[in-house]
C-alpha cells in the first residue's frame, strides 16, 4: 500500500509545476498579444482617456506585470475568474452552468467511441491479416482523417434532414424551455429524476447524433490500440492454456484476453480526453449544443478578456485533473507502472 | 534511404499515399491554371444560385452563384500551404526542444518536458482558436498559431532519440576530442534525428491541414481566401444542410479526407522503414 500512496504523492507533485507552467502561459498569451483588452472592451473609438484610465484601474491592469500576474495566481486558487464583460455574471458561474452540457456530450462520445472501437478491434485482432481485419483497419484511418465537424454535417443531412428520424439540433425541443427546469443540467439525468418519460426520449433523440459523430471521431484511435493490445493478449500464455484447457473460443477472447487487453485501452481513453474535449468544441458548434465551445467563441468574438482567460484556465485544470485521475486509478489496476 | 523505397515498393498504402498526395501537389500548382471558372464570379441568372452538379458547373454552385469545383481546386493551394508550412514550424519548434532537453537532460530536460506535458493537457484546437482569434484571422496567423500548438510530438520524439544517440561510441569520441555541446548537436545528433522528424512532419501536415479545417469551421479561418474548411464554413453558414444541397459541402470534405489520409499513409511507410520495432508487419497502418 505504501507503493500507491508514494505514487500518488509523486504524481499529484508532477501536477503541480504542470498546471503552473499552462497558467504562466496563459497570462502572459493573453498579455503579449496585440489589442489593448481594455479599449476592446469599451468598445475601441469614442471613448474618453478618463474612462479608460479608470477601468483599467478597476481590472488591475495599471499595476506592474508581476503584481497582474500575482493577483491572477491568486484568483485562480480561487477560481474566482472575475466577471464576464459580455454577460455581466461570474465566469465560474458562466462555466458551471455549461459545463454539464459539454460533459453529458463527451461521455456519451466515449460510450460510443468504446461501442465502436473496442468491438471493431477485437474483431480485427481475432481475424488478423483477414480480409475483415484489412476492412476494419481501413475503417479505423478513414476515422482519423474524417474532419468531424464534416462527418456532424453529413450525419445531419441523412438521418435529421433527409430521412427526419432524429432532432437536427439543441439539447431539447423548444418546447421544452418553459416548462422544463433542470436540476443537474445533464438532461438525461434530469429526465431520470423527474419521471418523464417523454422528456427522456426527447433528450435522447437529440443525444445521438452528435455523440455519435464525437464517438466515431475517436474510434479509429481506440480500434487501433485494441487491436493492439488483444494481439499482444492472444500470443500470452495464460490464453494459450485457456485453449487448452478446451474453454469455448468466446469465454477466451472475451473473459481471458479482453479483460487484460482492457488496461492499458482505458488508461489511453482517459488520456485522449483533451483531444475529446477538442472535437466537443466542434460538434457543440454543428450541433448547436450549449456547452463549453459557443461560451468560448462568444467571449473571443466580444473580446471578452475574464471569460477567455477562466474558460481556457478552467479547461486545463479539468484535463489534467481527469489525467491525474486516470494515472492514479492505473497505478492501481495495475502495479507495473509504479516503478 | 534503401528501406525506405523498399517500405514504399511493398506496401500498398505507402503507394496509394504517395499517388494521392502527388495528385493533390499538382493540383495545389497548376489549379489555379486549369479551374473553369473565377472562384469568386458570381452568377448573374437565379437559376445558376445553388444549383446542383451540371454539366455547366460539375460541382454546382454556392449560394452566390459561385462555382464550386473553382473553389476547391483554389482551395488546394491554400489548404496545402497552410499544412505544410504549419507542420515545418512544428518540427522545427519540436526538434529544437527535443534535442535541447534530450542532450542536456537535467534540469533543461524537466522544464521542456512539462511544458511539453502542459500543452498536450490542452486541447490544440482550444489553444488554436484563442490564438488566431486575438491576432487576427490572417493566413500567417493561422499558420503559425497551427504550428505552434502541434510541436509536442516532435519534441518527444526527438528527445527520445537523441537520449539513445548521445550515448554511441561516435559522440563520446567527439566529446573526448573537445566538441562542444552545439557542435555535438549539429553533426552528429541532428543528421541522425532528421528523418524521423521528417517522418514525423507528413504526421504533423496531416493534422495541420485537419486543424485549419477545424479553424475555419469555426469561423477563424481568413476571410480572403478559399481553402476547403473555409468553404465548408459557408456551407454551413448558408444552412446547404437544411436544404439539402449536399454539393456544397461534400467535395471540399472528401479532399480532406483524401490528403490526410495521404500524407498519414506516407507516415506510417516512413515509420516502419525507420522504425524496426514495426518492421514485421504487425502494425502497418
Amino acid at each position: 500500500m505504501g507503493g500507491i500512496g508514494k505514487y500518488i504523492v509523486q504524481r499529484v507533485l508532477l501536477t503541480i509545476p504542470m498546471l503552473f507552467i499552462l497558467l504562466t502561459a496563459v497570462f502572459l498569451m493573453l498579455r503579449l498579444m496585440p489589442g489593448d483588452p481594455v479599449l476592446a472592451m469599451l468598445g475601441g473609438r469614442n471613448v474618453s482617456p478618463q474612462l479608460i484610465e479608470e477601468r483599467r484601474k478597476e481590472w488591475g491592469l495599471d499595476k506592474p506585470l508581476h503584481i497582474q500576474y500575482w493577483n491572477y495566481l491568486k484568483q485562480v486558487a480561487r477560481l474566482d475568474f472575475g466577471r464576464s464583460s459580455r454577460t455581466g455574471k461570474p465566469v465560474i458561474q458562466e462555466l458551471f452552468t455549461r459545463l454539464p452540457a459539454t460533459l453529458e456530450l463527451a461521455i456519451w462520445g466515449i460510450f460510443f467511441a468504446a461501442l465502436f472501437g473496442i468491438t471493431t478491434g477485437i474483431w480485427a485482432a481475432v481475424r488478423a491479416d483477414k480480409t475483415a481485419d484489412h476492412v476494419i483497419r481501413v475503417f479505423h484511418i478513414g476515422s482519423f482523417a474524417i474532419p468531424i465537424f464534416w462527418l456532424g454535417l453529413m450525419l445531419q443531412m441523412i438521418f435529421a434532414v433527409q430521412l427526419d428520424w432524429l432532432p437536427v439540433a439543441k439539447r431539447v425541443t423548444g418546447i421544452y424551455a418553459y416548462t422544463f427546469h433542470p436540476i443537474t443540467r445533464f438532461y438525461l439525468l434530469d429526465a431520470i429524476i423527474l419521471r418523464d418519460g417523454k422528456l427522456l426520449l426527447d433528450v435522447l433523440k437529440h443525444l445521438i447524433l452528435p455523440a455519435v459523430t464525437l464517438g466515431i471521431a475517436l474510434t479509429g484511435f481506440l480500434g487501433r490500440m485494441t487491436r493492439a493490445a488483444m494481439l499482444e493478449v492472444l500470443d500470452a500464455d495464460y490464453v494459450t492454456t485457456a485453449r487448452s484447457k478446451g474453454l469455448k473460443e468466446r469465454v477466451v477472447i472475451l473473459k481471458h484476453a479482453l479483460r487484460n487487453a482492457l488496461i492499458p485501452i482505458v488508461t489511453v481513453m482517459g488520456l485522449q480526453f483533451a483531444i475529446l474535449m477538442g472535437g466537443a468544441v466542434l460538434t457543440e458548434t454543428v450541433f448547436s449544443w450549449p456547452g463549453m465551445a459557443g461560451f468560448l467563441v462568444r467571449s473571443l468574438d466580444a473580446r471578452d478578456w475574464n471569460a477567455i482567460q477562466g474558460t481556457i484556465v478552467f479547461i486545463g485544470i479539468f484535463i489534467a485533473t481527469i489525467n491525474l485521475i486516470v494515472d492514479i486509478f492505473y497505478s492501481i489496476i495495475d502495479p507495473r507502472v509504479r516503478y | 534511404m534503401a528501406e525506405i523505397r523498399e517500405a514504399f515498393r511493398t506496401s500498398p498504402f505507402g503507394k496509394a499515399g504517395l499517388v494521392i498526395v502527388g495528385i493533390f501537389l499538382l493540383l495545389a500548382v497548376v489549379g489555379p491554371y486549369i479551374a473553369p471558372y473565377n472562384p469568386w464570379q458570381t452568377a448573374d441568372e437565379i437559376e445558376d444560385i445553388l444549383a446542383p452538379p451540371s454539366w455547366k458547373h460539375l460541382l454546382g454552385t454556392d449560394e452566390l452563384g459561385r462555382d464550386i469545383l473553382s473553389q476547391v481546386i483554389h482551395g488546394t493551394r491554400i489548404t496545402l500551404i497552410i499544412g505544410l508550412s504549419a507542420a515545418a514550424i512544428a518540427v522545427v519548434v519540436g526538434t529544437v526542444v527535443g534535442v535541447t532537453a534530450g542532450y542536456f537532460g537535467g534540469a533543461p530536460d524537466a522544464v521542456l518536458m512539462r511544458v511539453t506535458d502542459s500543452f498536450l493537457s490542452m486541447p490544440f484546437i482550444v489553444l488554436a482558436i484563442v490564438i488566431v482569434s486575438l491576432m487576427g484571422r490572417s493566413l500567417g496567423n493561422i499558420i503559425l498559431a497551427i504550428g505552434l500548438v502541434q510541436w509536442t510530438q516532435a519534441a518527444r520524439i526527438t528527445r527520445s532519440q537523441t537520449l539513445s544517440i548521445k550515448e554511441r561510441v561516435f559522440v563520446l569520441r567527439a566529446r573526448a576530442l573537445g566538441a562542444g555541446p552545439f557542435y555535438i548537436m549539429r553533426r552528429h545528433i541532428l543528421p541522425n534525428v532528421l528523418p524521423l522528424v521528417f517522418a514525423n512532419m507528413t504526421l504533423v501536415t496531416s493534422l495541420a491541414i485537419l486543424s485549419e479545417a477545424f479553424l475555419s469551421f469555426l469561423g477563424l479561418g481568413d476571410p480572403t481566401k478559399f481553402s476547403w474548411g473555409i468553404i465548408i464554413r459557408y456551407a454551413f453558414e448558408t444552412g446547404a444542410v437544411s436544404i439539402g444541397a449536399w454539393w456544397y459541402f461534400l467535395p471540399a470534405g472528401i479532399c480532406i479526407m483524401l490528403v490526410v489520409l495521404g500524407f498519414s499513409f506516407i507516415s506510417n511507410t516512413l515509420d516502419e522503414a525507420l522504425n524496426p520495432k514495426l518492421r514485421r508487419g504487425q502494425v502497418v497502418v
